[in-house]
């Protein structure tokens, strides 16, 4: 699941661009990690809100703390460590318990209602989102499922094979139903 | 008979999974070079990629933009910054270096402080050309651009000794501190930074050059292209370069050079995909508006491009800018809208008919 594309070496600069207050490194840190640090967030706590407000919190606490930070090996470790901690911190006064970083641990796989919520969330076009829900609507419980398992967790279909009991070929049958159903409205 | 590629197909298809979740070099590697050399397959995989986004529960770029301006207001840039004693900055160094330094830094810390960098100094004094010196004091990377075309991101605390008009036989400029480099070609002018007791040659190309101030070392780390690095040695002719000693690396490479051991260590980097570079911006454009370029460009670059937007609103530009300097940059936009362009006050200036 490394999709570190920054060099140990690259991070070292970036280090040094932010400590002198280059307001580009954080920038460059914040579009290059917002992504994987979002699906992190949403598999720790299953809740795509909490964990953006999270990320903007963890990249504040970057910059404010930037010159007592000692060394980073890996910027995307580092970021990802924080916004776990910073979760468990919210998860814990919202809940107003002590959230066990230990449970945080087990990646829960994601619902797929969660799924869909944020999938149709992202459509910034209103009308789009409609057809969407439209979309998701006609798609099967199962077809669903299997969605979210290869292009969200990135299971192979070796993998959605043994989770789900199915054959691979009826997999691809499914995935493909579902794409095809999926693809007339999300393609222009 | 060839298949035509669709989009279903590549949806199922695992090794194009690999490719687009960077999951297995092999299928990244056989993707790449599959793209480049059946050029017209990328409108299919562009749809694929776009499609694949939206499943993964990717947020676009200009999502994320919007996202970070969020943030960007909610930071106050004039707040006091929390110092860190100055020992803590010095994280490149070996444990045994770092005894090394703890010992004498109180000495080196102070004595810095107050006189100029002796290197530095001693380097411009040995050109025989007249330089001009650019310091940035500021927070925001200062932008040089130099008369053959090559622009320099001047970053905080560090300067910049160049010529006005570069001499007929090579291209040499001075560097104290730290800054990104984009290089125009010149085969027959080879260009040379000197830092920090090396001298980086580089034909053409865009590279990021650490030498700071107070410390013994020099990283070099190229982006596009390839540069050779000799260490500069003092003697009775002069100064002269350490050819025996010269390094080559090339992009996806980087190099730290241990002034105090005159040793090079080269750094492979794990992946096979360029380096990102430090500035946030993909030149890479798909036919968009002129407008949208000319924005990027300013933003990136923090200048200025004057341009009557009723006429070139309606001009397409595909085009992939990142590997030209700004100059560079700003010329092949302007051929592509058959437009001129003038550089006047540190203001670009664009004119044309436009392409309607």
């Amino acid at each position: 699941m490394n999709h570190n594309t920054d060099s140990f070496f690259v991070d070292k600069l970036l280090l040094s661009a932010l400590r002198s207050g280059d307001e580009k490194a954080l920038n460059h840190l914040f579009s290059n990690n917002y992504n994987r640090l979002f699906r992190a967030g949403l598999r720790w706590c299953n809740d795509s809100e909490l964990t953006e407000d999270c990320i903007q919190l963890v990249f504040l606490d970057l910059w404010k703390y930037k010159m007592s930070i000692s060394d980073i090996n890996s910027f995307e470790a580092y970021l990802m460590g924080s916004l776990k901690k910073r979760i468990v911190k919210e998860l814990s006064r919202k809940e107003n318990k002590n959230v066990s970083i230990g449970i945080i641990n087990e990646t829960l796989l994601i619902s797929t209602s969660s799924y869909e919520e944020i999938f149709i969330q992202q459509e910034t076009d209103e009308s789009q989102k409609l057809n969407l829900k439209n979309a998701m609507n006609q798609l099967t419980p199962r077809q669903k499922e299997i969605l979210v398992l290869r292009y969200f967790e990135e299971d192979s279909f070796k993998d959605i094979s043994i989770k789900t009991g199915l054959q691979v070929d009826s997999i691809y049958k499914t995935l493909h139903e579902a794409i095809r159903k999926l693809k007339l409205i999300l393609v222009k | 008979m060839r298949k035509t590629l669709v989009v279903e197909d590549l949806l199922l298809d695992e090794t194009f999974l690999n490719y687009y979740f960077k999951s297995d070099e092999r299928d990244i590697f056989d993707w790449e070079v599959r793209l480049e050399e059946r050029p017209e397959d990328q409108i299919i995989i562009n749809e694929a990629i776009l499609l694949l986004d939206k499943l993964s529960l990717k947020f676009s770029p200009a999502q994320i933009k919007k996202k970070y301006l969020k943030l960007y207001n909610n930071i106050d840039f004039d707040e006091k910054v929390l110092k860190s004693p100055f020992w803590v900055k010095n994280i490149w160094f070996g444990a045994a270096a770092i005894l090394a330094l703890t010992l004498f830094s109180g000495i080196y810390y102070f004595y810095f402080q107050n006189n100029p960098s002796q290197k530095y100094t001693l380097l411009i004094n040995q050109s025989n050309i007249n330089l001009i010196e650019k310091i940035n004091k500021s927070n925001k990377p200062l932008l040089i651009n130099l008369s053959d075309g090559s622009s320099v991101m001047l970053y905080k605390n560090s300067r910049l000794s160049y010529p006005l008009k570069f001499s007929d036989i090579d291209r040499k400029v001075y560097l104290e501190g730290d800054a990104f480099f984009e290089i125009a070609k010149d085969i027959s002018h080879p260009f040379f930074v000197y830092a920090n007791d090396l001298a980086t040659k580089v034909l053409g190309t865009s590279f990021m050059i650490n030498a700071p101030k107070t410390k013994s070392y020099i990283k070099v780390l190229v982006k596009t292209g390839k540069v050779s690095i000799y260490p500069i040695v003092r003697n009775s002719k002069g100064m002269e370069l350490n050819q025996k000693l010269a390094t080559v690396i090339t992009q996806n490479q980087a190099v730290n050079y241990d002034i105090n051991n005159a040793r090079f260590e080269k750094e492979i980097v794990a992946e096979p995909t360029v380096i990102k570079q430090l500035k946030a911006y993909d030149f890479d454009f798909t036919n968009v508006g002129a407008k949208e370029v000319f924005e990027e460009i300013q933003k990136a670059y923090g200048i200025k491009i004057i341009y009557d937007e009723n006429i070139f609103n309606n001009c397409p530009i595909t085009a992939s800018l990142s590997d030209e300097p700004l100059m560079g940059k700003i010329d092949l936009v302007c051929k592509a809208i058959e437009a001129n362009y003038e550089l006047i006050d540190g203001q670009v200036i664009i004119t044309g008919k436009g392409c309607n």
